[in-house]
């Protein structure tokens, strides 16, 4: 409902109406036009419209508009734990999405090892880049049942390590045993099947934890159900990223998936 | 429960009353339809590819929780969800972590999800008349609009970006949304 006498500072605040529907505001400006525009409809309705119009902006071709498969994925596994858990005080999502991200295993680059995010290049040391290939051919493919068994076996044996590596929303998209000797087995169950084009790439972190060595464990093809692979030295975690067919020996992507081995 | 049919035929609002009704397949249908723009909006606002698929993940995930958010009588429902994601993106980047990380960047059967090459060309066309109709505002107006809504800054910071008096920047955002939403109507774009 619209006030019949506008408030003393109305002019100034419809000035802001459209910092405001572009979220340019500062959160002190943003709670003085709240307060506004739930006294004034009027405002409101040119609020809702100039977001209509800021949504067309969106649609500018310069903005990039492939969703990869596993977003879909992920929103899918979200919603079926919602339907499955009662949440009658919901957080505010931004909210959440902080919490989430403060208590799971960090699946950024950054979060994880305190170093600048998603652009940033995975440090392979030379000479590991040397053996790169022969790291990549060390991952297998096994047959279903042979994968299940070894996987199982090895989760298994003394002092095998097991963790799963959780995407950004939290949801567990492969497992990875680690056994003393280095040997490793990856069960990818969850992991979206990419385009033949593109492959899985896992990541093993070594070194100092603060600022550890990443390097290549093993390309996991497209649509990996299960592999074998060897990590050298201390390892204290996994990541895994997307990357074209072939494999890189430095990632640029941040990792769909993370773990630290405890 | 709708047919595949009855979802691709039905608009956004019965697809949002639908999930109300806890229809898994209709928050597919609009998120079908609407992922592309909400991608693309939160990826060039944080430049973060992670981030934000978390956003757009946070918004269908919020979608399906309280759809009743959406009030179809207030604007569309793309309008709705790259609001909520406008938001969240922002707030995200105004965090000072996050800004930093893009500064450094920007210096070096389930539900299935087809792509929809119909809509995309649909939204290619629309584009085109969303670039006309921004052609028709002053530099000014549209700078001041775009390094406000891509590049996630206050008012204030476009006024000091562009050595403008900010009461300047706040006139130029809104009367160029304003003529913006103008020009969009006559395209037939906008309602």
């Amino acid at each position: 409902m619209t006030d019949s006498t506008p408030a003393p500072d109305s002019h100034e605040l419809e000035s802001l109406l459209g910092a405001y529907a572009l979220d340019a505001l500062d959160s002190a400006d943003r709670a003085r036009v709240d307060a506004y525009l739930e006294r004034d409809a009027t405002a409101r309705a040119e609020v809702d419209d100039m977001r209509e119009t800021a949504a067309s902006l969106a649609l500018l071709p310069d903005t990039p508009s492939d969703a990869p498969p596993e977003l879909w994925a992920r929103i899918e596994q979200a919603i079926g734990v919602q339907t499955r858990t009662v949440r009658p005080d919901p957080a505010d999502p931004i909210d959440e999405l902080e919490a989430r991200r403060s208590r799971r295993i960090p699946v950024r680059w950054s979060a994880t090892i305190g170093i600048a995010a998603a652009a940033i290049a995975i440090v392979v040391l030379a000479a590991q880049v040397a053996s790169l290939h022969s790291q990549l051919n060390r991952a297998k493919s096994f047959g279903t049942s042979a994968t299940a068994a070894a996987f199982d076996r090895a989760a298994k044996t003394p002092g095998a390590r097991e963790v799963g590596l959780e995407s950004g929303s939290g949801a567990t998209l492969a497992r990875v045993v680690l056994l003393p000797d280095g040997s490793g087995y990856l069960r990818g169950d969850h992991l979206s099947a990419l385009s033949p084009r593109q492959t899985y790439q896992l990541w093993a972190l070594t070194g100092n934890a603060r600022t550890p060595n990443v390097v290549s464990a093993g390309l996991l093809g497209p649509d990996p159900s299960a592999v074998s692979f060897h990590a050298s030295g201390p390892v204290h975690g996994f990541a895994v990223t997307i990357e074209s067919a072939g494999g890189v020996v430095t990632s640029h992507h941040t990792p769909i998936a993370s773990a630290q081995l405890s | 429960m709708m047919s595949e049919g009855q979802r691709r035929a039905a608009d956004d609002a019965t697809l949002v009353r639908a999930v109300g009704a806890r229809d898994e397949h209709a928050l597919a249908e609009l998120y079908r339809r609407h992922v592309g723009p909400c991608l693309g909006l939160a990826r060039r606002v944080l430049s973060d590819r992670t981030l934000a698929e978390e956003v757009v993940q946070e918004v269908f995930v919020r979608t399906w929780r309280e759809p009743s958010r959406f009030d179809p009588t207030r604007g569309s429902m793309r309008a709705f969800l790259l609001a909520q994601v406008h938001g969240r993106a922002v707030d995200l980047l105004r965090a000072e972590s996050a800004r930093r990380a893009r500064e450094e960047r920007e210096a070096l059967r389930r539900p299935s999800v087809d792509i929809d090459l119909e809509r995309e060309v649909m939204q290619l066309t629309e584009a085109e008349t969303v670039r006309r109709a921004l052609a028709t505002l002053s530099d000014g107006e549209r700078e001041a609009i775009e390094l406000a809504y891509f590049g996630g800054h206050t008012y204030r910071e476009v006024a000091a970006l562009l050595e403008q008096p900010e009461g300047t920047v706040k006139s130029r955002i809104r009367a160029g949304l304003l003529r913006l939403r103008a020009a969009l109507i006559e395209a037939g774009v906008s309602e």
